[in-house]
């Protein structure tokens, strides 16, 4: 039997996280897990701050690590690794994070492992089930939107992705239009409760088109000249909402769809969704119709492990120990902004993003 | 007393190792990006340069700013997670205090260079007596730092041939920096270890509120 318990370390954007779990013969138990939010210090401006956010992430994050160590019950010494994400993201944040997991890993001569923020999304659901490679993936939040095709551990082929917005990210847009509070998604899904999605003619972009590429821009542009054009009764915003949502379930679920249709396994066929964008109801309604139209299965793990969550960097960290991945150069890791998971797509056919920091996607 | 200073609060990284007052080891490396991918190994570096193991080390003293935000929160976050695995204090010291010579007597000044494009010139400053701190560094234009010094004669350490030194012609400016070295002696010197070390920014987050607005 093989055994690694690795802590975790989550930083990259306006959560401070810290994990430890135990990954047995392919069988993750999460042993402790400690999160701490920054949603109020970023609610007055409407969206995340990278400065606020990387210097909250200062302030507390050795403490998170100390409380998932407490928790946990075990010393450093007897942890197998080291895991941080090391991009993408905010890069001050991601810094606070990644050098308090060198330093942990250099004082206690335990391996560090940098991990990309994205490929623990990618694993995410099987911190709760036993979910066999390959399965597609549809990564969803407030910084990413693209699907993807998991094929096993560091094998992740981009199939389509937003060529601008975030899905979250139009979310937040359009909360922050109307006034209603950050975070977006969860403000819009309220007030949208009660609205007619039929009510405002918003568009669909690339539907027309071959591929699952996808864009958002186009939607918060249409929203915000419904906005200036004349004062929305509370009636009309929760119209307004639920149009809104609507189209980017559309858009969401018609490249579901085709993805579906593109995708072959043998046996069970799976679409996990994760990012915070999972969380909305209507979105996951309309993709869970979709997954039944191919007689696939839709996996959404729990919100806390939807969002970004300390437990899946642990994972990621844990499955390349398991593996035997570890870059003996580690230590040397320089934190990314940017960090494609299928990076020979990205740089071959950049779906956007550019100059010195390199493809988003 | 075995003590890890750690400076990365410009354009280097700069870590020593420093024992009962005599400097063991000293590296400094030239960057303006990166280093959060080089103190890892610098300081692995020195401390076998100084023949001990960071297992060994009974304090820890790292530059707090202001400088570069993200220089000095890698400088911090790194001393942090040293402090929590090692079990021992980690000692804020700003970036004035670590340009501060050792046994200053009388009151000084430090004035370290913030914003460097003319016409906006400005200066990091922190004022001490005797070696220690009399306030919290804060952020003072070119004109304001003439004035004071018009009105009350310091020791003045910083930047010989920068602005400033061409300003104050009628005083001598004491060339001084930074330095890992002096951020060790400092923490060697500080009564309080209870207190962890937290960036000092000086400035507020830039950010600004819907509508432009500031808070």
């Amino acid at each position: 039997m093989t055994s690694h318990t690795v802590l975790g370390i989550e930083t990259s954007c306006d959560e401070t996280a810290a994990a430890v779990l135990r990954l047995e013969d392919g069988r993750a138990t999460i042993l402790s897990e400690i999160v701490r939010s920054q949603v109020e210090a970023h609610a007055p401006y409407g969206g995340v701050v990278p400065e606020i956010a990387a210097r909250a992430h200062a302030d507390i994050a050795d403490q998170i690590v100390a409380a998932a160590m407490e928790e946990s019950g075990l010393s450093l010494a007897e942890l197998d690794g080291i895991a941080a994400t090391s991009g993408p993201g905010l890069i001050g944040g991601v810094m606070v994070g990644m050098m308090t997991g060198k330093a942990l890993a250099l004082a206690s001569g335990k391996p560090f492992l940098p991990v990309n923020h994205l490929e623990g999304h990618a694993l995410s659901p099987r911190l709760a089930e036993d979910c066999d490679f390959p399965y597609l993936l549809l990564l969803v939040s407030g910084g990413h939107c693209q699907f993807i095709e998991v094929r096993g551990l560091g094998e992740y082929r981009r199939l389509g992705t937003t060529i601008d917005d975030a899905a979250g990210e139009a979310f937040d847009k359009l909360a922050k239009l109307l006034g209603l509070g950050f975070p977006g998604g969860p403000a819009v899904e309220r007030t949208a409760a009660g609205g007619d999605p039929k009510r405002y003619k918003l568009p669909r972009p690339l539907m027309d088109r071959d591929g699952l590429d996808m864009s958002f821009a186009g939607l918060k542009t249409a929203a915000a000249r419904i906005i200036e054009a004349g004062d929305l009764l509370e009636q009309d915003k929760s119209d307004l909402c639920a149009s809104y949502q609507a189209a980017i379930a559309d858009c969401l679920t018609q490249r579901a769809d085709r993805a579906l249709g593109m995708f072959e396994a043998d046996g069970d066929k799976r679409l996990v969704v994760a990012g915070g964008v999972a969380a909305n109801q209507v979105i996951r309604t309309s993709l869970e119709e979709a997954t039944r139209r191919h007689g696939a299965r839709l996996i959404a793990p729990p919100l806390r492990h939807c969002t970004d969550n300390a437990a899946m960097i642990a994972l990621a960290g844990a499955e390349h120990l398991a593996a035997g991945q570890v870059d003996a150069d580690a230590m040397s890791f320089s934190a990314r902004p940017r960090w494609p998971l299928d990076e020979a797509s990205a740089l071959s056919d950049p779906a956007y993003g550019g100059g010195k920091r390199g493809a988003k996607a | 007393m075995l003590i890890l200073g750690i400076n990365t609060s410009g354009p280097a990284c700069d870590v020593a190792v420093v024992q009962a007052g005599s400097c063991l080891s000293e590296r400094r490396e030239e960057m303006v990006r990166g280093q959060d991918a080089r103190l890892p190994a610098i300081v692995a570096a020195c401390m076998d340069d100084a023949g001990y193991t960071l297992q060994d080390i009974d304090r820890i003293g790292v530059v707090t700013g202001p400088g570069s935000f993200t220089g000095i929160r890698v400088g911090v976050a790194f001393a942090r997670g040293l402090s929590l695995a090692l079990k021992v204090p980690c000692i804020g010291v700003t970036a004035l205090e670590a340009a501060l010579p050792a046994g200053q007597q009388g009151s000084a000044i430090v004035a370290l260079p913030a914003k460097r494009r003319p016409p906006d010139l400005s200066y990091w400053v922190q004022r001490f007596r005797t070696g220690a701190a009399t306030g919290e560094p804060e952020e003072l234009g070119l004109d304001a730092i003439k004035a004071e010094l018009g009105a009350h004669p310091h020791f003045v350490y910083g930047e010989t041939d920068g602005p400033l030194g061409a300003a104050l012609e009628s005083i001598d400016i004491h060339e001084a920096h930074p330095s890992a070295r002096r951020t060790a002696e400092f923490a060697y010197d500080a009564d309080d270890a209870s207190t962890i070390a937290r960036p000092v920014y000086v400035r507020a987050p830039d950010a600004a509120l819907p509508g432009g607005r500031k808070l």
